[in-house]
């Protein structure tokens, strides 16, 4: 489903990816960790051409994001759903109209925009909250509006920066079942960057461990237990394969 | 209503009437001018959707120049361009000509300064969602900064009327130069303290209608 292949991307003399090689497939929740500066996140957001590589080859759903511009690109990146951090909904424009943003990007007819926005607002739980303003909802609310307009267009991708980093632990939990829905009901491949060790763990079929631009090592998660802070991509690893055997 | 007022009443109506079509004309040209070059901008900054330093920075010493003039010299300075504009440099319409110039540029940093409220993260959002630029413009940026916006327009318009109030040194009239011929050279203060009341009043009026709007419309 992703494929990236000898990707380098500097910002001036700061190389902040370094040949990257990465295969990611079809229904895969994958996981990016690393300290910061890492290049997680430049890493993901390779992946919808928000960044544009300085070199190499990078293919999402079987578009060759690299070649793209223009019209094609701004289709392309309409299959490719994105969540971030900061939620980043419009306040001045209700739920409904935030899902509804999305159709309207493509064109969609008003009364099937309608049905859609609905369908989605139901599938995260939030139909109630369809006249609510952002500003009027909790954190983990704003995350899954932010989730189904991501859903909207029908995604193959979904790609999360650091969806959980500004939730508290309940409701980190709540919106790693939404996404864990998202991926075994729709099938949709998804890429999570994070920092929280517990989130890549407990959602996960594969993670790959950054360090200085370069991955560090590629692996599939098999092991559950309880993590603690680390540093080092050493100790990632470590701690994400312990207890494996 | 002092008898003062009552007998120069027609001449303040009509000093009114000229400084709401001079302001008028200004923010007009505030609005379809000066908020599509805030947006050029806003898109054209370092490290934005379009960055483009030469066009930037040509805008921005263009906006700036404008901007620094004191505002009595540009009138001046304008009379060959008003003249080919309007073909007159004397009277209210004439008048328009260098304050729409300076509204036009006063608009557009204010603009700009609202657009780059809006958090990037939004912008960000519209751009991974696939949407055009003028898309990102008209359902991403211009919704979240209609607030800014209505403030800083009504920030503009009360410049604009301080503006005019110099106006009359080309024939323009207003309030202000009614002031200062009735009040001032004709020793009348009394006059020109009533007036100076009502450009007050306008103008509490003006920003209050301006905070209210922007109330309603911002749900951040």
């Amino acid at each position: 489903m992703i494929h990236m292949k000898q990707v380098y991307k500097a910002f001036g003399s700061y190389e902040a990816l370094k040949a990257i090689n990465l295969s990611i497939s079809e229904g895969e929740i994958h996981g990016i960790v690393g300290q910061s500066g890492a290049g997680k996140s430049t890493l993901l957001r390779m992946m919808n051409k928000l960044e544009q590589p300085d070199k190499g080859e990078v293919e999402v759903a079987g578009q060759a994001l690299h070649t793209l511009s223009g019209t094609a690109l701004y289709q392309a990146r309409q299959s490719i759903g994105m969540i971030f951090q900061h939620f980043n909904l419009l306040s001045n424009k209700t739920v409904f109209d935030n899902v509804a943003l999305a159709l309207q990007l493509v064109k969609l007819p008003r009364q099937q925009q309608k049905q859609r926005v609905l369908e989605c607002l139901n599938f995260v739980g939030l139909s109630h909250l369809a006249k609510q303003y952002p500003a009027q909802l909790s954190g983990g609310q704003k995350q899954r509006v932010a989730i189904a307009r991501a859903l909207a267009n029908n995604p193959r991708v979904l790609l999360c920066d650091e969806p959980t980093s500004a939730l508290d632990s309940v409701t980190t939990a709540e919106i790693l079942d939404v996404l864990k829905l998202v991926n075994e009901k729709l099938g949709i491949t998804i890429v999570i960057v994070s920092h929280e060790l517990d989130v890549i763990k407990s959602i996960c079929h594969r993670v790959t461990v950054m360090q200085d631009g370069e991955i560090y090592e590629t692996f599939p998660i098999k092991a559950k237990g309880v993590l603690r802070a680390v540093s080092t991509a050493e100790d990632i690893v470590k701690l994400l394969k312990k207890g494996e055997e | 209503m002092p008898d003062i007022l009552v007998k120069y009443q027609s001449e303040i109506i009509d000093a009114i009437c000229e400084t709401f079509y001079m302001v008028g004309v200004s923010m007009l040209a505030a609005i379809i001018i000066g908020l599509p070059l805030g947006t050029f901008l806003y898109l054209t900054r370092i490290g934005s959707i379009r960055e483009n330093r030469v066009f930037y920075g040509l805008l921005n010493l263009i906006v700036n120049v404008i901007r620094s003039f004191p505002f009595l010299l540009l009138v001046v300075f304008l009379i060959p361009f008003t003249r080919m504009v309007v073909g007159t440099a004397i009277g209210t319409t004439a008048a328009t000509v260098p304050m729409a110039v300076i509204a036009i540029a006063h608009y557009a940093r204010l603009a700009e300064q609202s657009f780059v409220d809006v958090p990037r993260g939004v912008i960000e959002a519209g751009i991974a969602m696939g949407a055009t630029i003028p898309q990102l413009i008209w359902r991403f940026l211009f919704v979240e900064a209609r607030a800014g916006l209505v403030l800083g327009l009504t920030t503009s318009i009360i410049s604009f009327i301080s503006y005019s109030t110099i106006m009359g040194i080309v024939g323009g009239g207003g309030i202000g130069d009614f002031a200062i011929r009735y009040g001032y050279q004709q020793y009348k203060t009394d006059l020109m303290g009533y007036v100076i009341i009502i450009m007050v009043i306008l103008v509490m009026l003006i920003q209050f209608l301006g905070n209210s709007l922007a109330r309603l419309i911002d749900k951040r």
